[in-house]
């Protein structure tokens, strides 16, 4: 009897078990459809300045000798771990064994002095290249052993190497990584359906604990009638940025908003070069004929997006409040205009990149503008185009836009940036800040440069984008606290 | 080398069949799986492709309708800002729907109409720009009266132009629509297909196991129960359990049928045997005749079944003794030969006969009467008498016998007695003959002599001899 019993009993937790399986098989994902609303140029962030690549990228294709982790930890990555010299001059990094790119080529340390010696090259296109200034050599005396000599102390190199633009490719597949990236992460690229969409499946051969997730698809949203469309029908998984559209839909049972930790600083960014912005006078009625109390609704009206006076985020320990330095006066800005000889009537363009606050709020930045007698003339470019006429060649006059990438203060130390503000007074400035001898001075000194971009008005400062995601309810893993704008999938799994 | 059993035969079979089975089954699950397979990827079709072209379509129709109301708020609009808040979503609006119709042109439709599509939403464009700019120095308050007049024109033509693209997409959606349903009815056609087939498929897995077992009753279990039955009869013949064919039943039936053959044969010797001994026991084996201990059985029998009178004889050869002396015991024992040859000869089969022990012989015979009794023995005797043993070199011996007999004849008497009394009947009988003989002989042999006393029952004692 026992036996038939055990023998049951057994059977019977055998079908269970079957059936356990089955169920599982029937309803638990492991795919995910995540929306962006900027299609990058490249999909190499070593390459292009559009964070967008990074997005995709970072973290599941690509992965650098260290990671910015989602509690916003720096942790080591393709690294083991580094150490310091204590002349501060020399870092020394002991790097993983065992590693292989995607294409089946191994990871050493002459591949990782290869990959960041292209950032430092001459000709480098890569956006993050300040960063590196001070790396005076590179070398790699075992293959497991990358040592990076500097030609001053740099605190933040072991967080600069964990920027998207600094992670790790194979001189054997970096020409191609624009459109076709190999890395060594867990997740490996399968197709980019150009307009639409970048899928990534699971790295079958990932050195590290594998992905829950076997396949992603981040799905291009390039307008707004379309995001709603796509949210409206559930076939999207989560939307990886606030829009305007978002909020209604948080009413389904299905998503919900997720806090994000990213510092993306909202801009109307001006062209200092072209008249009449090359006037300061102008740059500063702009700052007064913004209204960020209406501007902030963009949004809609449960979100207050945190104003900002400078491009510095408040919740860093170096912010100085400077809200209040132009606040909204449109007779005070008209009387700047007059000042500087602006007619009544100056036609200016507003150029707009194809997301859903560059429409909405490029609408309210135009009110603004007309209220204090611009004509506005509005120019919808894609994202490629915004990319090529704006960032590159700054062919343009005003355009709004969010800077997402954290700590990128020093790109207006930049002479070759859109914002086209070659100021020396700033570059000295920013020279002490890269001197800076301890934490009390690097603060001061980045409050000083805080305090010269708003007196320069270089740009109209708005605010801090809300970071929240529409995320379906059962996502879970996401890297919600890295400051670094990317999507990190190797977390994530659904819940049911 | 294939042993010969997997060649032919019962394994052999058994190995066919079990293969036609399971190639049958695997076929069945194989054709099963791909069908599975096919339909599988008929509803994917469906639910990806087709919905998503359904839903694609549908969300045409409604994005371009709602162009037309988009184009009369540009229309319409006062201030710049309404006329931009319209613009915008005019070009959101568009550039989705172009995001759309690429996706639909992508899933394979006619070029025709993808160019009408595309004819009608390039001069939908082309007029919203026109309008956008013409509308801006209306509002500017710098448009003269011909332009005002062609925003009205432009105007009439973007509702005409949105709801002509609404028209074809609409068109668009019943196409997609039709597929579906076109796509449905083949999964419908399909899945008939599938379980007329699988039916089929079942039925002849069905038909295939029924005959596999008729054939194994057939040439398996009956064969079997066959040899139940010639093993289960009492005489078994080994004929029975040959049966035909070539297969291991065949050759079991045929060791069988040997071993059964040779079992039989060492019964038959066993039976020889056993009759060669019961022989021995019951019968002297000089002479053949039965011995004492059978006659005194063989005699009480025919007590208790005759209801004739019984003659009871004893005879003795005369002089043997003499013989034996002179002729040696081998002649002495030829005389004994010949004499009980020719007293049985003298004798019916039916009589019972037996040497006594010695040269001595006794007979129990039914008679009808004494005198005919007598008679028999009477003749006997001459016969002996008169012919003389003829020894092997030619010389005769003349022999000569005595005989005393004595009559059973109270026959109602004789069938009142318990069958424990027949014994002592019989033995009263030879004692009153073995009498007569000793008168015989002292008479002077060669003679028959006759009690006249009828034996008793109540005459307890022992044998005469």
């Amino acid at each position: 009897m026992t036996t038939i019993h055990s023998r049951c009993r057994l059977t019977l937790a055998g079908l269970c078990l079957l059936l356990a399986l089955c169920v599982q098989s029937v309803w638990a994902r492991d795919d995910i459809r995540l929306g962006l609303q900027l299609e990058p140029p490249a999909l190499d962030p070593t390459v292009t300045a559009a964070a967008a690549a990074g997005e995709i990228t970072y973290g599941n294709v690509l992965e650098g000798l260290t990671i910015i982790d989602g509690n916003g930890t720096l942790q080591p990555r393709l690294a083991r771990d580094w150490s310091l010299s204590d002349d501060g001059l020399s870092y020394q990094f002991r790097l993983r064994e065992g590693v292989h790119f995607h294409d089946g080529h191994p990871f050493d340390a002459q591949i990782a002095r290869l990959s960041l010696e292209r950032i430092l090259a001459s000709d480098s296109l890569n956006p993050q290249q300040k960063w590196f200034e001070k790396v005076a050599a590179i070398r790699s005396p075992a293959p497991d052993r990358l040592v990076i000599e500097l030609k001053q102390p740099d605190a933040l190199l072991p967080f600069a190497l964990a920027l998207p633009a600094a992670v790790i490719v194979h001189p054997a597949s970096a020409a191609g990584n624009a459109t076709h990236p190999v890395g060594t992460g867990p997740f490996r690229f399968v197709a980019w359906d150009k307009g639409r969409s970048v899928t990534l499946a699971r790295n079958p051969g990932y050195w590290g604990t594998p992905p829950h997730l076997s396949r992603a698809t981040f799905m291009f949203m390039h307008t707004s009638a379309g995001t709603e469309n796509m949210l409206a029908e559930g076939l999207v998984d989560g939307l990886l940025s606030v829009t305007r559209v978002s909020n209604r839909f948080t009413v389904r049972p299905d998503y919900r908003m997720r806090l994000r930790k990213l510092e993306s600083k909202m801009i109307l960014a001006i062209n200092n070069a072209r008249a009449p912005f090359d006037d300061l006078r102008v740059r500063r009625a702009l700052a007064h004929a913004i209204d960020r109390d209406t501007l902030g609704t963009l949004y809609g009206e449960q979100f207050n997006p945190e104003p900002i006076g400078s491009h510095f985020p408040p919740s860093h320990p170096a912010y100085v409040d400077l809200v209040d330095r132009y606040p909204f006066d449109r007779v005070r800005a008209r009387a700047l205009l007059d000042e500087a000889g602006v007619a009544k009537g100056t036609e200016v363009t507003l150029t707009i990149p194809p997301t859903d606050y560059g429409r909405y709020g490029g609408l309210m930045i135009a009110n603004d503008l007309e209220a204090i007698g611009f004509r506005v003339r509005l120019e919808q470019l894609s994202w490629s185009e915004w990319l090529s006429k704006v960032f590159e060649q700054k062919d343009y006059t005003l355009t709004l836009i969010m800077h997402v990438e954290p700590m990128d203060l020093n790109i207006y130390a930049r002479d070759d940036y859109y914002f086209n503000y070659a100021n020396d007074a700033f570059k000295a400035i920013w020279q002490q800040v890269l001197d800076a001898r301890d934490e009390a001075e690097l603060h001061r000194l980045l409050g000083e440069a805080q305090r010269r971009i708003t007196e320069d008005a270089v740009n109209v400062f708005l605010f801090m984008r809300p970071e929240q995601n529409l995320m379906h309810r059962d996502i879970a893993g996401l890297w919600e606290n890295s400051p670094i704008p990317s999507f990190v999938l190797e977390d994530v799994y659904w819940q049911h | 080398m294939i042993p010969a059993r997997y060649r032919s035969g019962l394994t052999a079979k058994t190995v066919g069949i079990t293969c036609l089975i399971a190639v049958l089954v695997i076929g069945a699950t194989l054709w099963t799986s791909r069908a599975f397979q096919r339909l599988d990827a008929l509803v994917v079709n469906m639910t990806n492709t087709e919905m998503d072209n359904l839903m694609t379509s549908v969300r045409l129709v409604q994005q371009t309708e709602s162009l037309i109301s988009l184009g009369l708020m540009l229309t319409a609009a006062e201030t710049q800002h309404e006329r931009r808040a319209a613009l915008i979503d005019l070009t959101d609006r568009t550039a989705w729907i172009g995001q759309l119709t690429t996706e639909f042109y992508d899933s394979g439709a006619d070029t025709e109409l993808i160019a009408r599509i595309e004819h009608t939403q390039q001069r939908l464009s082309d007029n919203i720009t026109l309008l956008n700019s013409l509308v801006r120095d209306r509002i500017d308050g710098q448009a003269s009266d011909s332009e005002l007049a062609h925003i009205r024109t432009l105007a009439t033509e973007n509702r005409e132009l949105a709801g002509r693209l609404s028209a074809l997409m609409g068109y668009v959606a019943a196409t997609m629509r039709t597929q579906m349903l076109d796509q449905s009815r083949q999964l419908s056609a399909e899945i008939q297909t599938h379980q007329q087939r699988l039916t089929w498929l079942t039925l002849l897995l069905l038909v295939t196991a029924l005959v596999s077992g008729i054939y194994f009753e057939m040439t398996v279990v009956r064969r079997i129960l066959r040899f139940q039955r010639a093993l289960g009869e009492p005489d078994v013949t080994p004929d029975h359990l040959r049966v035909g064919g070539s297969d291991e039943i065949s050759q079991l039936g045929a060791t069988m049928g040997r071993y059964v053959e040779r079992i039989q044969s060492q019964e038959a010797r066993m039976q020889k045997i056993h009759t060669e001994l019961a022989f021995l026991a019951e019968h002297d084996p000089l002479t053949e005749l039965a011995n004492r201990r059978h006659f005194h059985v063989a005699a009480r029998a025919l007590l208790e079944q005759t209801t004739q009178p019984l003659c009871v004889a004893i005879g003795d050869i005369d002089h043997f003794k003499q013989i034996n002396d002179r002729y040696g015991h081998a002649i002495g024992d030829q005389t004994l030969v010949h004499v009980a040859r020719r007293i049985s000869a003298g004798l019916r089969d039916t009589d019972i006969l037996a040497r006594f022990g010695g040269e001595e012989f006794a007979a129990v015979l039914s008679v009808r009467s004494s005198e005919d009794g007598y008679r028999i023995f009477e003749q006997i005797r001459q016969d002996i008498a008169r012919h003389p043993l003829t020894l092997d070199d030619g010389e005769q011996i003349g022999v000569t016998i005595s005989f005393g007999l004595t009559m059973i004849t109270d026959l109602d008497a004789r069938s009142t007695l318990p069958a424990s009394a027949l014994p002592a009947l019989l033995n009263d009988a030879l004692r009153q003959a073995d009498s007569a003989l000793y008168r015989a002989k002292r008479a002077g042999r060669n003679r028959v002599d006759m009690t006249t006393a009828p034996p008793s029952a109540d005459t307890t004692g022992t044998a005469p001899v």
